[in-house]
């Protein structure tokens, strides 16, 4: 469902996601988007926050006070770091600020409904490593790679999200849950024990920032 | 008018003593002329008893010239001729013989005979004379007195009544300097309450028991003090507004702009040219917004402290896709610098030099990133193995709009000639300095920012 006040943007938008194979639900204003919540929920929800009877940030608050788990974008013309960070406390799943790229819009949906339904099985490809989710396996060339539970977070992490840099810190906050004691070289140790295993050049070092996989 | 207290005490100063010197001034003028009054009078005086021992002498005739010659010693005492005789008279009679005179008294006549008071030099001093005629006898008597001494005699009497109040003068200076200041508390406290507010504090200044002036002064304060709100306040509102207004149509342009292109299945060139010059519009209206957004005074209100590297790597990550994209390689060395300062600003002003070093750094170039200490400022370096700027075009590049070769830049890059002026405002805001110079292998452009550096002791 997207719900956005301005004509000429949303019939944009309808069209592009149709395009790119979504079904859409338009609607205008904060009470109708409500309506159509409760009648019909949506698989993903993008919401802009300027709507004309009310803040979007009221129907994402209305949304998750009922209960509803419906991944939620916000879009928005605002951009400061505190509306964004009110933002993702009132519940949203993403933000992306306009104006923005369709492609980046589609692509983030995507990961979101990914997030959703397919959680259980989700093959990621990058070369010549294919990583299974479901099965917690890892395989280079057609051969099996055994890697221990840190390992296989790292790569995961890493091949989720190809073209991006995740620093030490965001990677550490994945492998070790808070109040978990962490060495201070702990990532670079088994970054290092990755890449013996994998025996191929996928994970790249951006020194003094972190790690990165090359985009397909 | 330095200070209002030095202005005071010494106006009031100066009137005292103006005053209090006029007042001397007429007060031994009028004591002068009472003094001589009273001196002639005595003389008027001495002159009478003279005569009648004159008399008295010349009808008991020359016999007794022992008894006048003793008479004559009596009389010397009696005006108090020494040594210094401040007084001394002669006795003629009508043929102009001498029939008696003090001892000190010269042989001719000291003055004409003519009765009356009259002055004469006599001795190396100046004499006041009194000549007299007695009509019995005919015997005329001439008096003199020192006239300085009643000169004398004044200025003692000035000095008695000015000496106190000389004396008082320093001591009326301190109690002014008491008063003034008292007076003037309630103006400290107004300045001290207006300084001691936060850079972004508009609210009221609040004073107790003001005087009426200055509560004049403090309701013109509040005024203006409500005024700079409301308008803050509504510039805020203007540029959220306008980043609405203006973001939400370029967004519509570039969807349409997404589907055209997927319509034909074909980017031809009027659709790329399309797409640069919306890419272009939206570029200037995100970094006119960010000019606007910082504007100084509504700006130090959201200082806090930061840690310059940890905010850089995070720039660096958001800015990864675009590095990969040209195949740059990026590093960032150094260590963790903390310094106080506006995260959003920071983030602009990384932002922006990133940019720039990516943009203009061919394809498969180097971008270097340098965070350090250096004395009491955290150094940010930013290198890269672009064309550089030169020497002569450096102080240029900060101006709004300027770029270098005008709009046919040989990089071949579109912008919009804002991205440096954002930075030297941000700069600026800091208190920081910016230096250009040779990138990596003295070719590309290396960008030196100094920030003040924020330490523990700092924070006390």
């Amino acid at each position: 469902m997207l719900v956005e006040d301005d004509r000429l943007l949303a019939e944009g938008m309808v069209r592009a996601l149709k395009q790119d194979g979504f079904a859409v639900n338009w609607q205008r204003d904060g009470q109708s988007a409500r309506d159509w919540l409760l009648a019909e929920p949506p698989d993903v929800l993008v919401l802009d926050l300027g709507l004309p009877d009310m803040d979007g940030l009221e129907v994402l608050m209305w949304l998750r006070e009922k209960g509803l788990a419906t991944p939620v974008l916000v879009l928005t013309a605002r951009d400061t770091t505190a509306d964004k960070i009110t933002g993702l406390d009132k519940g949203a799943d993403d933000y992306l600020t306009k104006p923005f790229d369709m492609k980046e819009l589609s692509a983030r949906l995507r990961a979101l409904e990914r997030r959703l339904s397919t959680e259980k099985h989700t093959i990621i490809r990058n070369g010549a490593v294919v990583l299974d989710s479901a099965a917690h396996h890892v395989q280079v060339d057609g051969r099996a790679v055994e890697l221990s539970r840190r390992e296989y977070m790292l790569l995961k992490a890493l091949m989720e999200n190809p073209g991006t840099i995740q620093t030490r810190e965001v990677l550490e906050s994945k492998l070790y849950g808070a109040g978990e004691e962490v060495g201070s070289n702990t990532v670079e140790v088994h970054i290092h024990n990755l890449r013996k295993k994998l025996a191929v050049d996928l994970i790249k070092t951006v020194r003094g920032i972190g790690y990165t996989v090359k985009k397909q | 008018m330095r200070s209002i207290r030095i202005f005071l005490i010494g106006a009031l100063l100066s009137c005292i003593t103006l005053v209090i010197f006029v007042a001397s001034l007429h007060g031994y003028r009028s004591s002068m002329t009472e003094l001589h009054q009273l001196f002639d009078a005595h003389l008027q005086q001495d002159v009478e008893i003279l005569t009648q021992y004159a008399v008295l002498q010349q009808s008991a005739g020359n016999s007794a010239n022992a008894e006048v010659s003793r008479r004559n010693h009596a009389t010397q005492a009696l005006m108090g001729a020494g040594k210094r005789p401040l007084m001394l008279y002669q006795v003629w009679d009508s043929d102009g013989s001498s029939v008696m005179h003090s001892l000190n008294a010269p042989g001719e006549p000291m003055q004409d005979f003519v009765p009356g008071y009259n002055t004469s030099n006599y001795q190396g001093y100046r004499w006041r004379t009194l000549v007299s005629k007695d009509e019995m006898s005919g015997l005329w008597i001439m008096i003199a007195e020192r006239d300085d001494m009643r000169f004398l005699i004044s200025d003692r009497i000035v000095i008695a009544v000015l000496t106190p109040i000389v004396i008082a003068l320093p001591v009326s200076g301190l109690i002014i300097w008491w008063i003034v200041g008292f007076g003037l508390r309630p103006i400290t406290r107004l300045a001290t309450e207006v300084g001691s507010k936060e850079a972004g504090d508009l609210t009221d200044i609040r004073l107790e028991k003001v005087p009426e002036e200055l509560g004049l002064l403090a309701n013109s304060i509040n005024e203006l003090l409500r005024r700079l709100e409301a308008s803050f306040e509504r510039e805020k509102r203007f540029a959220a507004d306008a980043a609405h207004e203006l973001r939400t149509p370029i967004a519509a342009i570039r969807v349409h702009l997404h589907n055209l292109k997927n319509a034909r299945h074909m980017s031809n060139e009027t659709i790329s040219r399309l797409e640069e010059g919306v890419e272009r519009l939206s570029h200037l209206v995100e970094q006119t917004l960010v000019l606007n957004r910082l504007a100084p005074d509504q700006y130090m209100v959201n200082f806090s402290t930061i840690n310059l590297q940890q905010i850089t790597r995070q720039v660096i990550t958001g800015l990864y896709a675009d590095i990969e994209t040209k195949g740059q390689g990026i590093e960032l060395t150094g260590e963790a610098c903390e310094i106080r300062g506006d995260k959003f600003g920071i983030e602009m002003l990384v932002l922006n030099l990133l940019n720039n070093a990516i943009k203009y750094t061919p394809s498969g170039g180097q971008i270097a990133v340098r965070i350090f200490r250096q004395g009491d400022r955290a150094v940010l370096e930013i290198m890269d193995s672009g064309p550089g700027i030169p020497a002569s075009e450096r102080q240029r590049v900060f101006e709004r709009f300027y770029r270098i070769g005008g709009d046919r830049h040989n990089s071949g890059v579109t912008g919009c000639g804002l991205g440096l002026s954002i930075v030297q405002r941000i700069i600026a805001l800091h208190d920081a300095d910016l230096e250009l110079g040779e990138g990596i292998n003295g070719k590309g452009l290396k960008v030196t920012a100094r920030f003040p550096i924020y330490t523990a002791q700092a924070r006390h």
